[in-house]
This record gives C-alpha cells, structure tokens and sequence, in this order.
C-alpha cells in the first residue's frame, strides 16, 4: 500500500477528538427522529409526497447510472464464433415451432375457458390489461417484502392492481408514483389475499409472515386438505380477479402453509394486470 | 473559484460517500448481496473515526430518512438508530484513544449488532408484535462484517490521498 503505509492502515491514531454528542442538538436530532417515527406511523402527514418524489429522484438517478455503464454481456456478444451462431439459429428456430405449437394449444384452451367461463355465466372482462414490467429496485428486508417496478402513473396502474408472472400471483400495488410504482409481495406480513384451495375450493385467507412460505387463515377445524393442492385467489374483496394461481399447499409436521409458484427474491419481469375485478 | 469548488468537495467527501453506499445498496441488493438498511453505517462509522466534523448529524438523519424512504420503513427508524449507534461509539471512543484496526472491527461489529437489534426491536414495537428473526438477520450482520475490511480500505486510501484528516 502507498499512501500511509500498512502500518499506518492498521494502527492509526484518531487526531479529531470533537464530538457530536457533546452538544444539545444531537438530543434535538434525536427528539426530531422520534417525532418523525410517530407523525409518520399515525398519518398525522401524508408521507407518500415526500415518498413519490423522493423515490423518482434516486430511481431516474439509478437508471441514469446503469444506462451509462457500458454492457459487458453486449462486448462478450460481439466476439460470438459462427459456429456458436449457427448452433444459436438451429436452436431458436426449434423454439420458435414450439412455440407455435404452444400458442396453438393455448388457443384452444382459451376458447374452452371461455366457453365455460359462460356457462358459470362468468363473462371475462372486456379489456385485459396487462402491462410488463421490470424490477428496479429490489427493497426487500426483514420487515418489509416489497419491490419497485419500472411503471406508475404514466402507464395508468392503480393501487390494488395485482401483479403476477406466468407462474402466479406475487403481490399487489400498494404505492403508485410518476414513473415507478411499489409492490407488496404475498410473502409480506401486512399482505392478506382471500383464496380458494384445491378441488373442494376450501376458501380461506392467506398472509405472508416475512419469510419464504405464507401462511393460511381462517380455516375451518374439519377441513381435510392434500399437500400439493393448488392455491389461487378466490375474487372475494373485490381486489383481485379469482383464478390467479399463487402456490402449492405444503406441510410441516403440523404446520399447513402456501409454497408460492414464484421464487419471489429473483423476480426480474411481472405482469401488472390493471383490469381490476372491481370494474367489471 | 476553482480552489473553492475543490474545497467544497473536499468538505462534502465524507456526505459524498455516504451517498455513493445509499446507491451502492440500491445496485446491489439483490439475492446474496442484500446488505440492509444499515449498510451506510459503515461509511458513517469510519467518518466518525476520523474527520467527524465534516460529518454533520443532519446528513446523518437524512441518510436514515433516505434509506426508510427505499425500504419502506417508518421514516425516522433508521436516522434514529444511527444516532443511537453514534451515541455508543463515541462513549466507546473516550474510552480507547489508539484503537487499532482490529479493536475497531470488533467495536464495528458490537454495534453493527446493537443497530440490528435496536432496528428490530424499532420495528417490533412500531407494529405491535414480535417480529421473528430468521437467518436474514444474522446473514445480514455476517455480510457487512465481511465487507467492513473493504470498504474501511477504500475510504482510508481516500482519506490519504485527499488529506482530509491533516486539514480538518
């Protein structure tokens, strides 16, 4: 090391001796940060204001960062052998058929839901709105599950819209901003979801605890309950349209909970479906 | 002019730092590298050591405020456990005058734990129940430990290099 030398690194002498506690304003920042805490838990002020604003200004800093920091994938891209490319193009166009095979299949069961959506005299909604997209910021922390989206009130979410992937549901809109909107996760403990479990369609809530596995409420004491019976949104509330698949029921020993579809801490993409239940 | 802006840049280095880690956390926080809330605390703390008067408790309690903002905890929470930390530290610091880096590691790690602790039980009381602890918590704590030599490092070249420590 250069500059001071290791020793210097390693056993140094602290020269400024001043300190910040010594004097009355450290108890006025800390009665300030108290006052904060509770105008802020009792809504005495509306602190999504200062939230929204102060979120698009570090975000739109963000993206400004990594959109200037130049793409190492795009450099390693650029230096593809033909070989690689050719194997690439045999390899997609595979895809591609199969795809076409699936949108096929996927057609056709879309038609059959309809048709039995109307016999449940069910009508789908008209518009089905459903807006990608990508995962900003990931704020996820031991008492708070939620994550910050690329999309707000300029692309017309709303709070309550849910948001899933193809695999199932992972949240709702909780917080909408000018460009960016948050979302609560299902494995969070302030998220309550009315579902349907399994062929009998046993209805019950599910709320998440802060950790990978959710748990079930309100269920009745005879309720006989398979493992791996699937779990989806019932529609009650109003919140949600029903059938959203969230997870597969598990066990414990004793304990019964929901093992989400989605790997809720390596989500890049979601869906924000902005047709509420409610409107229709 | 130009002296100036230098100065003023120079002054600013510790609050620039701070909000350098604010962002360094927003980048990186994802899967295995989710370093918390109290992430920034390990440039506060190093500021602490050896320029604290450039580190002004405002800028303090602003970056707790940012950071409730980002992780939508009550805002107050975090500014008001770096205080309490700071409190702490410098009790600690009347005690020891020549610390050396291990003693200061260690120090770091008692009170990165106190701050974990004083955030959960924060946290605890603001929603009313206990909030359990699972291994997050401590992977948390093991991962800014790990990072502390790092960054600790860094900001020390820095400090070198900018002469912060003679002139201030």
């Amino acid at each position: 090391m250069q500059i001071g030398g290791l020793s210097s690194f390693l056993n140094f002498k602290i020269r400024n001796k001043k300190t910040l506690t010594s004097s009355f304003s450290f108890v006025f920042y800390i009665m300030l940060s108290i006052f904060f805490i509770i105008i802020d838990t009792q809504n005495i002020i509306k602190s999504d204001i200062i939230r929204s604003k102060t979120i698009n200004v570090i975000l739109h800093t963000k993206e400004l960062v990594t959109s200037n920091i130049p793409e190492v994938n795009f450099i390693k891209f650029s230096f593809n052998s033909k070989e690689d490319l050719i194997f690439e193009n045999k390899y997609l166009r595979e895809e591609l058929k199969k795809s076409d095979l699936y949108k096929l299949k996927s057609e056709k069961l879309e038609i059959e839901n309809d048709i039995l959506r109307k016999e449940l005299a069910l009508l789908p909604p008209i518009i089905e709105n459903y807006i990608l997209v990508k995962v900003t910021a990931d704020t996820q922390t031991q008492y708070k599950k939620t994550i910050i989206v690329n999309a707000g009130n300029n692309m017309n979410i709303k709070k309550g819209d849910a948001a899933l992937t193809s695999k199932g549901l992972i949240g709702s809109v909780i917080d909408v901003y000018d460009t960016y909107s948050r979302i609560l996760l299902i494995t969070d403990i302030n998220s309550k979801i009315p579902v349907r479990i399994g062929e009998k369609n046993v209805k019950a809530i599910i709320s998440g605890n802060n950790s990978d596995k959710v748990d079930i409420l309100y269920l009745k004491d005879n309720v006989n309950l398979e493992e791996s019976d699937l779990v989806y949104t019932s529609g009650d509330g109003g919140y949600f349209n029903s059938g959203i698949p969230i997870g597969n029921l598990a066990k414990e020993n004793n304990y019964v909970f929901v093992e989400p579809f989605n790997d809720l801490s390596e989500i890049q993409y979601i869906s924000v479906y902005i047709n509420q239940f409610k409107n229709f | 002019m130009l002296d100036d802006i230098k100065l003023l840049l120079k002054v600013s280095f510790p609050t620039i730092t701070i909000i350098f880690l604010t962002f360094l956390n927003l980048f990186v926080s994802k899967n295995y590298f989710d370093f918390g809330q109290l992430f920034v605390f390990q440039a506060i703390f190093f500021w602490l050591l050896y320029t604290p008067s450039l580190l002004p408790i405002y800028i303090i309690l602003i970056s707790g405020i940012v950071q409730d903002i980002i992780f939508l905890t009550p805002i107050g929470t975090t500014g008001l456990v770096f205080l309490l930390l700071i409190f702490l530290f410098e009790k600690y610091n009347k005690l020891f005058l020549e610390p050396s880096f291990f003693e200061l590691t260690y120090v770091f790690i008692a009170l990165f734990i106190i701050g974990s602790i004083i955030f959960w039980g924060i946290n605890s009381l603001i929603s009313l129940e206990f909030i359990l602890i699972n291994i997050n918590f401590f992977y948390k704590i093991l991962l800014n430990v790990l990072v502390f030599p790092i960054i600790y490092f860094f900001l020390h070249i820095l400090l070198k290099k900018l002469n912060l420590e003679k002139k201030f």
